[in-house]
């Protein structure tokens, strides 16, 4: 004879199963006894109730809640916090990050090709040939085909004496002063030049040249 | 298929939540809030809305503790467990998809939590009537005595059961949770569930007849 399995007997004493649905019951003794025994326990085991707390406790558990999540999203919040506001590791940082923006803006704006004719000295040139590491392969084969010379002493001084020379003075060269003679000579009109070339030629005359 | 339970079952939901809506912390949340139905206030409170969670506490508070209490068997665990549970709730709630209810989430949360910890400490049963509230007007005394006598020792020896058993039990008779959604709870089956009941009654009698 098979007895009721724990399934079985779970669903009479829960109700799901009625008592007149399993025939067995009617004829064994031992699971008629395991039922009753399983409806008595439930039975004592309801009474089992759990001791109410003061009224007062709920509103001090949720308290007690919030406080816990407020500190919790305020530890969240504040890692971030906290490390930028710790200067050991922002300022380093911020510098670095200056220092490698300003690294990436030089060496693209080296590394583009420039349209525009360099007016560069021989001198500086070679000088920065020679001894500029960071520039790129383009630009160092741009200044070694330079088609000015780099040996011709003439040229060096020149590029020596105007390398200091701001655009400025540049565009004032052979210019003379106002209130000079060259000024004087270089600014006159048609009618004063008429006599000035009359007044050398009589001098020249007198003097018999 | 699921009916109701054979035996009385104590206070569940309906009546706490009507309770905690009313409470004093009420004040502290917004009036809307609590009108709002389940998934609108998960909503909510995922969206960050001030207060939200805090209805979700209050609706839950009361069968979160006596879970707790259940497992641990004192109040002052009981009340850690809870604010333990509920702040695990907090962080986990923007994984929670609304498979199953609130109610059911939490209590796998709480399941969780009060097994961990009675794994690592066992259970400090307190003494009767210590922390309780008296209601002298609601019984005569030596009935109440009587009552939280036996409600102490089965408690005690529910305490003394396996975890599977133990949960089991306390998830199906005293949240009146179905077969499957324990089995969700807990991770197991509804056969499972079903014979870990079984065998937890069984062995209840036996604790509660040999004292």
């Amino acid at each position: 004879m098979r007895h009721l399995t724990a399934d079985e007997l779970v669903d009479l004493v829960e109700g799901v199963a009625l008592e007149s649905d399993v025939p067995h019951l009617a004829t064994c003794a031992t699971c008629r006894q395991q039922l009753a025994e399983l409806r008595a326990t439930m039975a004592m085991a309801s009474d089992a109730r759990v001791p109410e707390p003061s009224p007062l406790f709920w509103d001090h558990l949720s308290s007690r809640v919030r406080e816990a999540v407020a500190a919790e999203g305020a530890a969240h919040a504040s890692w971030w916090r906290r490390l930028a506001s710790w200067p050991g590791v922002m300022a380093p940082m911020s510098v670095g990050a200056a220092a490698i923006l300003v690294s990436a803006i030089v060496l693209k704006t080296m590394s583009m090709p420039s349209n525009r004719p360099e007016v560069t000295s021989p001198v500086a040139s070679s000088a920065q040939a020679t001894t500029s590491s960071e520039l790129s392969g383009t630009s160092r084969v741009e200044l070694l085909n330079d088609s000015m010379p780099t040996d011709d002493p003439s040229l060096m001084l020149v590029a020596e004496l105007t390398d200091a020379l701001g655009w400025d003075d540049g565009g004032d060269g052979g210019e003379a002063q106002a209130g000079s003679a060259e000024h004087a000579v270089t600014h006159l009109s048609g009618d004063e030049l008429s006599e000035l070339e009359r007044l050398l030629k009589e001098e020249l005359r007198v003097k018999g040249a | 298929m699921e009916s109701s339970l054979a035996w009385s079952l104590p206070t569940g939901w309906a009546e706490p939540r009507k309770a905690a809506a009313k409470s004093a912390g009420q004040a502290l949340t917004d009036a809307g809030l609590s009108e709002l139905d389940e998934p609108a206030l998960v909503a909510a409170c995922r969206s960050g809305r001030p207060g939200a969670f805090d209805v979700i506490v209050e609706r839950h508070r009361r069968a979160v503790y006596q879970l707790c209490y259940r497992y641990v068997g004192n109040h002052d665990d009981a009340s850690d467990l809870a604010q333990d549970v509920f702040l695990r709730a907090y962080r986990g709630l923007k994984n929670f998809r609304g498979g199953s209810s609130l109610a059911t989430w939490l209590y796998r949360i709480g399941v969780n939590v009060c097994l961990n910890r009675v794994s690592a400490k066992a259970p400090q049963t307190e003494p009767i009537d210590e922390h309780q509230f008296v209601d002298v007007h609601a019984e005569p005394a030596s009935e109440k005595m009587l009552k939280d006598e036996r409600g102490a020792r089965v408690r005690a020896a529910i305490a003394q059961l396996p975890p599977k058993q133990r949960s089991a039990l306390i998830l199906r008779m005293y949240h009146d949770m179905s077969h499957q959604e324990i089995a969700d709870t807990l991770g197991s089956s509804v056969g499972a569930v079903k014979a870990n009941f079984f065998h937890a009654l069984g062995n209840l009698k036996k604790l509660l007849g040999s004292e």
